[in-house]
Order: structure tokens, then C-alpha cells, then sequence
């Protein structure tokens, strides 16, 4: 089974400066992929790359085994994205802005579209423009599925919304995902948006990969551990955020040893991101696969 | 427009209300020129001419209108809306895009030169005894006008595809378009074919040698060794002349062939205009 998105060394550059360097990750199809990192992370690069926007400097992503510089029409096909801001055509109506998915998109399911549309009381003959930021962004989700992607590329698809716009945005996105199947990749700094929906966590810092893998072990393999401040020595594995009180150590650790006289507690998912993001230096990345003989 | 599909829907339904004014403009325009001229016709000769300052000044600066309005924001608008990010990911190629938009752009312009080019011609046709020869309205007639008309729109739309913004690409499409011609103008036109030289000795009338219908006239005074005269050397009645000028058969043929440098230039810029718009987002 092939990846949905794959990339190794992948590297792009503006100038001296490096937005994306020596990216290795591996997507499975079926998965709900958060993107994190702070801003200037190389989310949005890295996105813009899989789709074929930008043209990397080094490496080249691969989309179901297909590059979209080599073979844009068949990497097209199989994406959809939601850039960044949501872009529509303020002045066409919701029904123009269809029918543009429509004459673009050779398997445009357009059925499909206008019944999202009747659910969610967008009227087709209204302008884009008119519409609150709420219904803009299912108008730009309802034309990323439309053309039935396989995979659906979203850039920060929630910002500026207000916390009931995104709770509707993420309802539709799941349940056209529990529908088609379709593997999706969605970058956010929210952490809360990404804790109802995602079940693959990549974290970004500054332009390189810190974490990525399924989000449950992840999970499992990270705990809370609080003990006394003086052994602090004698915890196993690898050490991802350290607060100390005055008697008291409470640490993030990965794959935490068994240790007397310490308390494991669970980790969320926001405790992880926030972790990692205020400790770049640490990272949890997949071991290499041994190469089969 | 339901005949139209795909990405020249698309293109279309993104500049059909620029389309629709510069569609009124130019039919306007030549609805203008043939009234006049059939007015003009109408009238006893020698009676005033009408409106022939403001046929003039629009025969000449609407080709740099038409790139700046409507060839300038073709490209740029996408970009700078943000909205190629959208168009780019669909189901074509950022080719067919910026192919499907330039293409609307030739023909609609092509059509609408043509219709104002040949409204000048009817009306210059209809202008008894009005200017002193043809080379006077050269600027005005239908090959030249057509020709930089779709210059000025190709401008346009390479300068908004370069620059990705409306505002710099409408400024650079009026100061390249001016440069140009006006270089053109003065450097290039006069020697599109070879001219003629005729040198008059001993106070021969220069109207009676040069062939009526010539233009392009330069003239230099010369001494008895028939070498130019320096600025300042006195002159009389009897100072030899050197005549160069460009006789009245070489009018058309150097009209075809300033309007073809000027298609050519327009298809070059095209093709940049092409590769300008796809590069990376």
C-alpha cells in the first residue's frame, strides 16, 4: 500500500533560507494527519509543496507514488486544497463557484456539492462575497470534495472563524472523511481543533520534522511523571519538558523508564504539542525500517 | 456564455465585465468615426471638420488604455486576490490557466482592434483634402492601430504576470508601451524601407522635384563639394540641397510592415506572459 504523501531529504529554500530542509515523512492513506509547528514552521510550505505549488530545491514529495511536478494532472486529480485564508471568488455566486469545481475537474461529483450546500442553507444563488466566514469556508471545503480528492490538503482551514464555524467545519470535514475514505492532512496552531479530529500528529520547527507518527502511541508512549525533585537522575528515557517545584519534579517523558516513588499520569495531546513546540530541540521521530537482506 | 467550458469558462466569467466595457468602448469608438465620416461626406467641401482632435488623441492612446485596463489585470488580479492558489489546484495545469486567459485576451482584443481600425479607415476615407499628405494620419490607420493595440494589451499582460501586482503592472505597461513607440517612432520608422535621396544644385524649388504623396522628409544643406553643411554656415538662395524622403508608394508597405514587428513583438510577449504566470506560487 502506497503512502498518500511521501517525502524524503524533501528541502525548499527562499534565498538563504531554508522554509522546509531534509523532510522525511510518510503519510498512510486513511489518516487524519495534523500539521503543527509554530509559525514560520514551514507548514504551509510543506503543504504547498505536496500539491505542487512550490517546486522543492531538494527531494520531491510523492503523492500515491505520484510527483505533482512530474505529473501535475494525475497529482491534481487526487488533491484537494484548501490554501491558506480560504481564496474564493467574492463575486461569483455559490452556484458559479461549482460550477468552476465543475469545468475544472474531470471527476467533479456535483450532486454531491449541491446537496452540502441544501444541508448547510447555503443558497446557491447567493454571492460568495455575502457570505458570513463561516459558510466561505464550506463553500472552499464543499469545492475541495467535490472533485473527490484522496487526499485533502487543508492550510490553517479554521483561522478567524468563530469557535461555532469551526465546530460545523470540522463535523462536515469528518463526516465526508467516515464517507470517502480520504486521507487528509490539516495544519493548525489550535491544538483544541486538532484533538476531535486527528489520529496522526507531524509537528514542525523551524523548516524540520520534530514528531510524526500515529497519535495513539504516541500518546502511550509519552507520560507525565511526578516525583521527588532530588532523583530526578534515576528516570529513564528521553526527557521532553522538566518543571520543577520546590519539592516536587513533574516531567514530560518519552518512553519513560519504571521508576520507585514516581507517579505516571497520562499526557493529552495538547500537553504533547505544547511540550514539543516549547522544546525544539527534542524530537520523536520513527526509527529507520531495518532494510530487508 | 454556456458554449464556453473548462478553464476559458473560467477566464471568461473572471473578465467578462472588462470584456463587456472595452466591447462598448471600441464599438462606440467606431460607431463614432463612420457617424462622423458619413456626416462629413454630407457636407459642402471646405466646411469645418468636426470632433478630428478627439478621433485623433483616442486613435492614439487607446492601445495603451487597453494594456493597462484590460491587459495588466488579467494575470495580476489572480495573484494579487490570491485566488491562483485556488484555480492552481484544481483539476488543470497553472498552463492551461494563464493559456485559457491569454487566448481570451487575443482574441477578444484582436476583435475589438479590428473594429476600431477599420472605423478609422472609413473615417480618413471620408476626410476630403483634410490633412496635407497620408503621412500625416500614418498613426491612425487601420494596420498600425490594430498592431498596437494588441502590442499594448500583450504588455500589459506580460508586465502583470512578471509583477503579479495591478497597480506596478498598469504603471509599467503605459511607460513600456510610450518608450516604445515613441523610440519606434523616431528611430525605426523612417528606415523601415529605404528611402529616396535627391540632391537639388542652383535654387532648384524643392516642390518641384519631390513627387507629391512622399514623406519623411530630411533635409540638409550642402556645400560645393555637396558635403553637409556645418549648423552655423551661412545659406542662399542658390545652396545645394540633399532631400531624403520616403515616396508615396512606400506608405502601406510600411504600414504592413510596422503592424507586422508589432504582432511579432505582441506574440514574444505573450509567450513571456506564459511562462511569467507559471512560475512557482
Amino acid at each position: 500500500m502506497k503512502a498518500a504523501l511521501e517525502a524524503s531529504g524533501l528541502g525548499k529554500r527562499y534565498g538563504s533560507t531554508w522554509a522546509v530542509r531534509d523532510l522525511c515523512i510518510s503519510i498512510p492513506a486513511g489518516r487524519v494527519a495534523a500539521l503543527v509547528g509554530p509559525n514560520g514552521a514551514g507548514k504551509t510550505t510543506l503543504l504547498q509543496l505536496a500539491v505542487g505549488l512550490l517546486t522543492p530545491d531538494t527531494g520531491e514529495p510523492q503523492v500515491f507514488g505520484w510527483s505533482p511536478r512530474h505529473h501535475p494532472t494525475l497529482v491534481l486529480a487526487r488533491v484537494g486544497f484548501l490554501a491558506q485564508d480560504r481564496p474564493l471568488y467574492r463575486r461569483f455566486t455559490v452556484a458559479e463557484t461549482l460550477r468552476m469545481g465543475r469545468e475544472l475537474n474531470p471527476k467533479w461529483n456535483q450532486p454531491l456539492a449541491e446537496a452540502r450546500m441544501r444541508r448547510l442553507e447555503i443558497p446557491l444563488k447567493r454571492q460568495v462575497g455575502t457570505l458570513s466566514g463561516g459558510q466561505q469556508a464550506q463553500v472552499a471545503l464543499a469545492l475541495a470534495l467535490g472533485k473527490r480528492p484522496e487526499l485533502l490538503l487543508l492550510d490553517e482551514p479554521v483561522s478567524n472563524l468563530d469557535p461555532l464555524a469551526r465546530r460545523l467545519f470540522l463535523a462536515e470535514l469528518m463526516q465526508a472523511v467516515a464517507a470517502e475514505g480520504l486521507t487528509v492532512v490539516l495544519s493548525s496552531h489550535l491544538v483544541a481543533d486538532l484533538e476531535r479530529v486527528a489520529d496522526h500528529l507531524i509537528i514542525l520547527a523551524g523548516g524540520r520534522l520534530q514528531v510524526a507518527g500515529d497519535l495513539e502511541p504516541l500518546l502511550e508512549d509519552h507520560r507525565w511523571l511526578i516525583g521527588p525533585r532530588e532523583e530526578i537522575g534515576q528516570v529513564g528515557g528521553t526527557v521532553v519538558q522538566t518543571g520543577t517545584g520546590e519539592r516536587q519534579c513533574r516531567m514530560l517523558i518519552r518512553s519513560p523508564g519504571v521508576s520507585r516513588g514516581w507517579t505516571a499520569e497520562p499526557v493529552s495531546l495538547e500537553d504533547l504539542v505544547l511540550a514539543y513546540l516549547g522544546n525544539p530541540e527534542v524530537s520523536a521521530l520513527p526509527q529507520p525500517k531495518p532494510v530487508p537482506a | 456564455m454556456t458554449v464556453l467550458s473548462g478553464a476559458t469558462w473560467l477566464a471568461w466569467r473572471n473578465n467578462r465585465q472588462s470584456a463587456l466595457i472595452g466591447g462598448i468602448l471600441a464599438a462606440g469608438t467606431a460607431v463614432a468615426l463612420v457617424g462622423v465620416a458619413i456626416w462629413e461626406a454630407a457636407q459642402p467641401t471646405g466646411s469645418a471638420h468636426t470632433m478630428t482632435t478627439v478621433f485623433q488623441t483616442l486613435l492614439i492612446t487607446a492601445p495603451a488604455m487597453a494594456g493597462m485596463f484590460i491587459g495588466a489585470p488579467l494575470l495580476s488580479a489572480d495573484f494579487e486576490r490570491g485566488t491562483h492558489l485556488l484555480t492552481w489546484t484544481q483539476g488543470m495545469t497553472r498552463r492551461r490557466w494563464a493559456a485559457a486567459n491569454l487566448s481570451l485576451l487575443i482574441v477578444l482584443s484582436a476583435l475589438a482592434a479590428a473594429v476600431i481600425a477599420i472605423g478609422a479607415q472609413i473615417w480618413i476615407a471620408h476626410l476630403p483634402n483634410r490633412f496635407d499628405s497620408t503621412w500625416g494620419i500614418y498613426d491612425l490607420q487601420a494596420p498600425v492601430v490594430f498592431s498596437y493595440v494588441l502590442f499594448a494589451v500583450a504588455v500589459g499582460a506580460a508586465a502583470g504576470a512578471a509583477l503579479r501586482r495591478t497597480i506596478p503592472a498598469m504603471a509599467t505597461t503605459l511607460a513600456v508601451f510610450i518608450a516604445v513607440r515613441v523610440a519606434f517612432v523616431q528611430l525605426a520608422r523612417p528606415h523601415l524601407l529605404a528611402a529616396t535621396t535627391r540632391v537639388l544644385v542652383g535654387g532648384t524649388g524643392t516642390n518641384s522635384v519631390v513627387p507629391t504623396g512622399a514623406g519623411y522628409f530630411d533635409t540638409t544643406f550642402l556645400d560645393s563639394h555637396l558635403r553637409p553643411l556645418s549648423p552655423d554656415s551661412l545659406i542662399g538662395p542658390n545652396t545645394p540641397i540633399r532631400l531624403v524622403y520616403q515616396p508615396a508608394a512606400h506608405f502601406w508597405p510600411m504600414q504592413g510592415i510596422e503592424a507586422g514587428i508589432f504582432v511579432v513583438l505582441a506574440s514574444a510577449l505573450v509567450v513571456a506572459a506564459l511562462t511569467f504566470a507559471t512560475r512557482d506560487a
